[in-house]
């Protein structure tokens, strides 16, 4: 297990464009008990927006940087593939994990996602249920047993 | 010695019309068997003609005696000549051969005694009209054998009359019969040699056979048809266009088809090296391969490019062949058919099947993105759903649940029929090209894939030798996949299910059959089942949309076969599939 000391909430970024899917997702991760902070974006732009710290997002702390960014593919205005390789060139963003979370099971999807550099492929689940056990174990993983990268080194 | 006698005028000119009219002849149609033997009929009684005319002319007895014995002569080789004649026209010379033979020889003797001895000319005497020879008593002879050929010829002429129905050949006997009728009446002329005191007047019937005869010949030709006959009806019937071209690759002969394919006439081409109409240049031009044919054979069909006249290119398929011995090749021919529709049609194909697999592809895409964007909001209805149920359980009774329950229920049903809609359009959008497929190693993953489910119902799944046929392998999975877990689906309460999976092949066709000991069906909806959302049975006794078979239904019969059901109610059930074994690649 990793060290508690350092237990501040991770900063969860989730980017969906559906606004129920939105609040699903808050539910289930509140109804997993996950420790998180959660802080969501629409589409592509705003998630680059908010993780350079340009327009509304500006202000580096009402904004911080998250420890892990849940992804959809199918956004308006920059959608999630585009936005992920983005990410994954970015000298400084490229340590982000980031969890593709949608609801394409299309073989293509996930074989580009992962080529582009994804952490993680995740189908929706159908189910309510389903999906609070989904965050429960997204949680478990990514943040109790997994060591997320240091914000710097030295 | 020779004084003017009128009365030989008539002789004289009629035996000189009769030397021209057989010279004509024998000059236009001497590849005939028949016209040859007419003209020696026509030159015979020339002869005839000729000496009687001589004698009619003569002082001196002793002479008119010598003419009169020539023309006789040739007269004794009419009955032969006739009767060949009459055999061959009537087409019955071969069967006649000893006859025909027998005749030639007794005319050559009768001819023999005439010109020789003084059988048939007696003496000779003398008329107010010149003279004219006596019977001797040869004559009798030879008119009996006379008669005996002319009544073979009438006897031969009227059977072959009353045996044809063609009505065209009926009156070609019936003229031949009629105009040697006429040219008979010149039998008279016997008569003054008995002593009967009337004058020779056969130059009359003759003349009106040689007008009859003239016109006949000239309306009908005697030959038979051959290819050699008809070459160059042959050469400008053809609709592809023909070069015969000499070793060195020179034009030689064009047919009319040339001129209306290429647009040159004749004399542009005659002379004119073959290569020269190639369309764009080469190495593998026409005259080279003339070098190969002895090796190689003729050359068939091989795709080639000429130039028109005005410069368009031709499509053509080209066959060649040699013209001489093997190895004293004379030049050869060469076959051009004008291709161009084919080859547009061949581009119109491709261009079909182009749009049909980017039609497919559309489809495809529609498809998924129309299944995954309707499934949306039904996931949306589960979801809430469940959150009714888990957050405001205490503002829930019973009822309410129940009424969450089954909108919830509804909402999953149409998530399987999107996806069952989906599977159907993708055996045509996703459809796989054809490669041998094991069908016993599908058949054994199918079982594996429903291990659980047949354990579950305490039943089994049991393999028979299955053959390896050309098919999709993914849709010949989704087939017995689909069937098997129908089988066990439609299994008796209380009765493990038992299916089997066997193939057979007989006749190129292989025959799947599926069977079970379920509930079965009546015979009389067989064909019902196969029908997209059909179903036999409510919703809520057995799960499932009712589009499982359809979609078997269409695998079969995109790969070119059927499916059959067959059932018994109580008993079982069984579905036979056959499709063929090969599929002829693209």
């Amino acid at each position: 297990m990793k060290n508690v000391d350092a237990a501040r909430p991770i900063v969860i970024l989730l980017a969906d464009d559906d606004e129920e899917d939105r609040m699903l997702a808050a539910d289930a991760l509140e109804a997993s008990r996950v420790v998180n902070d959660l802080r969501f974006v629409e589409d592509g732009e705003e998630l680059l927006d908010y993780l350079y710290h340009r327009g509304r997002y500006a202000e580096a702390s009402s904004s911080p940087t998250p420890g892990l960014i849940l992804l959809d593919l199918n956004m308006p205005r920059k959608d999630g593939r585009e936005a992920l390789r983005e990410i994954k060139a970015d000298s400084d963003l490229r340590r982000i994990p980031v969890v593709v979370l949608t609801t394409s099971k299309a073989e293509e999807d996930i074989y580009r996602t992962y080529d582009l550099g994804a952490n993680s492929f995740i189908t929706k689940p159908v189910s309510f249920e389903g999906l609070v056990a989904v965050m429960r174990d997204i949680g478990r993983y990514w943040i109790e047993i997994v060591e997320l990268p240091p914000d710097h080194i030295g | 010695m020779l004084t003017f006698n009128a009365f030989a005028l008539p002789w004289a000119i009629v035996a000189l019309a009769l030397f021209a009219l057989a010279a004509v002849i024998y000059r236009r149609q001497k590849a005939s068997h028949v016209a040859v033997l007419f003209c020696i009929i026509i030159a015979l009684v020339g002869i005839w003609f000729s000496g009687f005319a001589v004698m009619f002319s003569m002082d001196d007895a002793a002479v008119a005696s010598i003419a009169a014995r020539v023309g006789l002569a040739a007269v004794c080789f009419l009955p032969a000549a006739i009767y060949d004649f009459t055999a061959t026209a009537l087409r019955l010379r071969s069967s006649r051969m000893l006859l025909v033979r027998a005749a030639w020889i007794a005319a050559a003797v009768f001819a023999g005694v005439c010109l020789f001895t003084s059988g048939m000319v007696g003496e000779i005497a003398r008329h107010p009209w010149g003279f004219y020879p006596i019977a001797g008593p040869a004559t009798i002879p030879f008119l009996l054998y006379f008669a005996g050929a002319l009544g073979t010829q009438i006897f031969d002429g009227v059977s072959e009359w009353r045996r044809t129905t063609d009505p065209q050949r009926r009156r070609r006997v019936a003229k031949l019969m009629i105009s040697f009728a006429v040219a008979y009446i010149a039998a008279v002329d016997w008569l003054p040699m008995f002593g009967v005191p009337t004058r020779p007047i056969a130059f009359v019937p003759v003349i009106a056979f040689i007008v009859v005869a003239a016109g006949a010949i000239r309306r009908h030709r005697f030959q038979p048809i051959t290819a050699a006959r008809a070459a160059r009806e042959i050469l400008d019937t053809m609709a592809d266009a023909l070069f015969v071209i000499d070793a060195s690759g020179s034009i030689r002969v064009t047919n009319h088809a040339v001129r209306e394919l290429f647009g040159y006439c004749d004399s542009d081409l005659i002379g004119r090296a073959i290569d020269s109409l190639e369309y764009a240049g080469g190495d593998e031009t026409i005259s080279r391969t003339l070098r190969d044919l002895a090796r190689r054979g003729p050359i068939r069909d091989q795709e080639r490019v000429l130039r028109h006249k005005n410069g368009h290119a031709v499509d053509v398929s080209v066959s060649i062949s040699p013209v001489g011995e093997r190895d004293a090749q004379e030049g050869a021919v060469v076959i051009a058919r004008d291709i161009r529709a084919r080859k547009h049609a061949e581009e119109e194909l491709r261009q079909t099947m182009r749009s049909l697999a980017q039609s497919n592809r559309e489809l495809e895409d529609f498809a998924y993105v129309a299944s995954h964007d309707l499934q949306e909001p039904l996931r949306k209805i589960q979801a809430f759903g469940d959150l009714l149920k888990s957050k405001h359980a205490a503002a829930l009774d019973a009822q309410a649940r129940d009424y969450i329950d089954r909108m919830q229920s509804a909402a999953n049903r149409m998530q399987i029929l999107i996806n069952d809609l989906l599977a159907f359009s993708r055996v045509t959008t996703k459809a796989q090209p054809f490669v041998p497929v094991a069908l016993g190693q599908i058949a054994a993953e199918v079982v594996k894939d429903l291990e659980t489910r047949a354990h579950d119902s305490g039943g089994q799944i049991t393999v028979g030798p299955m053959p390896v046929i050309d098919a999709d392998p993914l849709q010949m999975r989704q087939l017995l996949q689909n069937l098997a877990a129908n089988a066990l689906k439609f299994h008796r309460d209380g009765v493990p299910p038992l299916v089997d999976i066997r193939g057979e092949v007989e006749n190129g066709r292989c025959r799947i059959t599926v069977s079970d000991n379920g509930i079965g069906f009546e015979e009389k909806y067989a064909e019902r089942v196969f029908t997209m959302f059909e179903r036999l049975h409510a919703r809520t006794k057995y799960e499932g949309t009712g589009i499982g078979l359809a979609i078997c239904r269409k695998i079969a019969e995109r790969h070119g076969g059927e499916i059959r059901a067959h059932g018994r109610p109580g008993e079982g059930a069984a579905f036979v599939v056959t499709l063929p074994v090969r599929h002829e690649q693209r």
